[in-house]
């Protein structure tokens, strides 16, 4: 049993070494993962930000007033129908290609603001979202609105439905 | 229930259950599991990250050290079954991983969140959320098939008649 865990730690070490050798040649992750950081208001302002960030509801509310900002509803078709952030882009990352999102945001520049949200909570759909566009399609002021559209909702701000 | 044996001898249920031919069976197919797993991760593991973040159990700054690490212990233990090399160490973790495996898509499934997309049944379409609650059960259910297999080869081995 003892030269059995000797083994198991052996097996891990091994797997660790070479996933640390692939990292320094191939370069494309970092070993430590950061969660987006909330973003200061003194960053609110028509830049580049390094990584996408995270919104208030604050922040978004006064966007959504000043419309400095475009939402995206990042939800499937038929739960944004039954009710959406007034105005919101319904961009559902899982059944959109690149041209199909490309489409969908005419009209948006790539300095523009763009406060994605979802259903709050635990959803990932506006940060997988938001990580597409800000590395693969050149959005470069990506925000995540993680209260979402319940948040939104509760607090009794500017809704929509097509049903 | 009786089957014809390699040599053309008949046999029955019990010997083929403890024929090394089906052991050499199992720890191939398991190999080739492990092996075939590995394989797009060890070359993409920013999306593997991604993935493992869309279990939403783990905390996020070490979900990169998983990706860079897992792929290649799973390709490892993929070998040492198919070889022989470390095997007793390779079923161990084997078994643990299935283990870890079913008892993630399982909190997943009954949390109703989606392990492909990391969004909630609630957020998708009716259809695509049965679509997606399948393919959690199926994978559920392979799992198992595979920890019974490992569990075979752990007890042969135990008793020395596979290795």
């Amino acid at each position: 049993m003892a030269n059995n865990i000797k083994d198991i730690f052996l097996l891990i070490l091994v797997s660790l070494l070479f996933g640390v050798c692939r990292v320094f040649l191939v370069g494309d992750i970092p070993f430590i993962k950061q969660p987006p950081k909330l973003i200061s208001n003194d960053e609110l302002v028509n830049t580049q930000l390094d990584a996408p960030k995270v919104v208030t509801i604050s922040q978004c509310k006064e966007m959504f007033d000043q419309k400095s900002a475009f939402f995206i509803d990042a939800r499937d078709s038929m739960v944004y129908d039954e009710g959406h952030i007034l105005g919101a882009i319904n961009i559902h990352f899982e059944s959109n290609d690149d041209d199909q999102i490309l489409s969908r945001l005419e009209g948006v520049e790539e300095n523009d603001f763009l406060i994605i949200y979802c259903s709050g909570g635990d959803c990932d759909l506006s940060e997988e979202l938001g990580n597409h566009l800000f590395e693969y399609l050149g959005y470069r002021n990506i925000l995540l609105y993680e209260g979402g559209f319940p948040e939104w909702k509760e607090n009794g701000y500017e809704i929509s439905s097509r049903k | 229930m009786r089957v014809d044996s390699p040599n053309g001898k008949k046999m029955d249920m019990k010997s083929v259950l403890e024929s090394r031919y089906l052991n050499y069976i199992i720890r191939l197919i398991m190999g080739i599991v492990f092996i075939y797993a590995s394989y797009s991760k060890i070359l993409d593991p920013v999306a593997f990250s991604s993935n493992i973040h869309n279990y939403g159990v783990t905390p996020v700054y070490i979900e990169n050290l998983i990706a860079i690490v897992l792929p290649w212990l799973e390709l490892f233990i993929g070998l040492g079954l198919i070889t022989g090399i470390k095997y007793r160490a390779s079923i161990d973790i084997s078994i643990y991983l299935m283990w870890a495996f079913i008892i993630l898509i399982s909190q997943a499934y009954l949390r109703g969140k989606s392990i492909d997309c990391g969004c909630f049944m609630n957020d998708i379409s009716p259809s695509d959320a049965a679509e997606k609650r399948f393919d959690m059960l199926k994978r559920i259910f392979e799992d198992i098939i595979f920890l019974i297999m490992l569990y075979k080869l752990k007890y042969d081995a135990n008793n020395k008649k596979s290795h």
